[in-house]
């Protein structure tokens, strides 16, 4: 039974087979203190397995935890960690009750050979292992499933077109709180809405190409309905429109590929009848896409025209 | 099984080592529970306080509650008319109170000593307004402070003719406006507003009486 094992068990300390008969072990016991000395270390553990092994039932348990202990050992050396299973092989009940005999030991010297903290089983530390590797999981989706947000300069310069100020120079610098993917698509919004929403009668397919580089492909198609409006009417009406940059802009909604910016545009508007530009305080929202890398625009809504 | 014990058949010393090897050996399965342990209270702390935090300062509830705000000031700003004139016959005391609960104590000051104006054409002229927002977008934000734009548009109406009932709409109107908000004991207050096509004035009364 001890092969197993790195430690002796009461049975190896009196020198009997785990089968011995009570008297055996008795016998063996007296045999074994017979020449000691009380005060020496190893009557007093002789003592400790003759208290268990002469009392029928801290036997019985004892031969249940040693075979216990002989599986245990055996799991863990196929893992081939093993030491830690000793170190319980020996451990017995010692409580001061049911003394084998009046001749028999103390129970007081049983108690006195020490204390161990109770062995954690490998199961409950697997169990551990396994929450706190699910935890850590669920802290890691956590985190980067989150969006990165961080504070970007949303800066815009422009010149007035308000009647009494035109050409007064027009100054919005902000810092702006916002998700990664929002800074991107604020700037290529505020750089898409002057193709966007600029024409010029006498540069129709150059107008309509600036803007195609700037939108979906998706919405080159409303684009270009629109625009085919403009271009039978243009070559009457001499209709040139000149969006400038930006008074300011600001974002409305993000979500992971699409953003939804809020633009605000002065427009100057000359044609056949207007050689000097009129100038029209607008605004627009849109909705970018992310394709591939850039934000194009993938929607436009306006306030209705006032041309 | 509380107690154990080490036989140690040779000699004293043997038996104190064993015990002290199974010490160590209990001892180091402990450490590495209390660790894994460790570790994940402060994983699901982590989580927890990130869910909760989601709800209420993300940036986005943020963004919401800037827009909410700078939407509700320019809709109470830009609406009133008779009804709200007062028994005094010379204010518009509801009006006073709608738009002043969304401002910061200073800015309120300033909106009181402007609002006579609007009152006045109000009194005087049977003006009212009414007001559409049509989009809002946040341009600026940080943690307590907020430039938001608001767009909307405005619909001025006069009596038919003096005393009567009947409305004529004399004009719509598209408003620019940029609305600067700061956070006050958790909640977004109005601070100073102005039409975007000017330059914001060092002085917080750019647009108080509409």
């Amino acid at each position: 039974m001890s092969s197993t094992m790195t430690s002796p068990t009461w049975y190896d300390l009196l020198d009997v087979e785990p089968d011995a008969a009570t008297d055996d072990i008795r016998a063996a016991w007296k045999s074994a203190i017979a020449d000691l000395d009380p005060t020496d270390r190893r009557f007093r553990t002789l003592n400790d397995a003759a208290a268990v092994l002469l009392d029928e039932k801290k036997r019985a348990a004892y031969d249940a935890e040693l075979a216990a202990l002989e599986e245990a050992a055996v799991e863990d050396e196929d893992r081939g960690a093993d030491e830690e299973t000793a170190d319980t092989a020996v451990a017995a009940d010692a409580d001061d009750d049911d003394e084998p005999a009046d001749e028999e030991p103390d129970a007081e010297e049983s108690a006195a050979t020490g204390r161990t903290l109770p062995l954690l089983p490998t199961w409950g530390l697997v169990a551990a292992g396994a929450l706190a590797l699910a935890a850590v999981v669920a802290a890691g989706v956590v985190f980067f499933g989150q969006d990165k947000v961080s504070t970007v300069a949303n800066n815009n310069v422009t010149t007035s077109t308000v009647e009494g100020a035109v050409g007064k120079q027009i100054t919005r610098n902000h810092k702006l709180l916002v998700e990664e993917q929002g800074a991107e698509a604020l700037e290529a919004a505020k750089k898409a809405v002057v193709p966007l929403l600029s024409y010029d009668y006498s540069k129709m397919d150059e107008s309509k190409s600036k803007a195609h580089d700037v939108m979906t492909k998706d919405y080159r198609e409303d684009y270009d309905r629109l625009f085919a409006v403009l271009v039978d009417n243009v070559p009457e009406t001499k209709t040139v429109v000149k969006t400038l940059a930006p008074v300011d802009a600001g974002v409305i909604r993000v979500a992971e590929d699409t953003v939804q910016i809020l633009v605000l545009v002065d427009r100057q508007v000359t044609n056949a009848q207007r050689s000097t530009p009129i100038g029209y305080q607008e605004y627009a929202m849109l909705t970018m896409a992310k394709v591939g890398d850039k934000w194009l625009v993938d929607k436009v809504e306006t306030q209705p025209s006032q041309d | 099984m509380s107690t154990t014990t080490d036989p140690g058949p040779d000699t004293e010393t043997g038996a104190e080592t064993d015990q002290a090897t199974a010490n160590r050996g209990a001892l180091l399965r402990w450490g590495v529970l209390a660790l894994l342990i460790a570790v994940i209270l402060a994983a699901v702390g982590y989580v927890g306080w990130q869910l909760t935090r989601g709800a209420d300062e993300s940036v986005v509830s943020q963004r919401e509650q800037v827009m909410a705000a700078a939407d509700k000031f320019v809709g109470r700003v830009n609406t009133y008319g008779p009804d709200d004139v007062g028994s005094d016959k010379k204010t518009m005391p509801k009006y006073r109170e709608r738009v002043g609960e969304l401002l910061t104590p200073k800015f309120e000051k300033s909106f009181l000593g402007n609002v006579a104006f609007a009152e006045a054409t109000v009194v005087q002229q049977g003006v009212g307004r009414t007001t559409s927002v049509h989009s809002t977008g946040v341009a600026g934000l940080d943690e307590d402070s907020a430039t938001v734009l608001v767009v909307a548009e405005l619909a001025i109406s006069y009596p038919k003719s003096e005393g009567s009932e009947e409305r004529v709409e004399a004009a719509r109107q598209l408003a620019r406006t940029e609305v600067e908000l700061v956070k006050q004991n958790g909640k977004w207050l109005v601070d100073d507003w102005y039409p975007a096509e000017e330059a914001p004035t060092s002085e917080s009364s750019e647009g108080v009486t509409p």
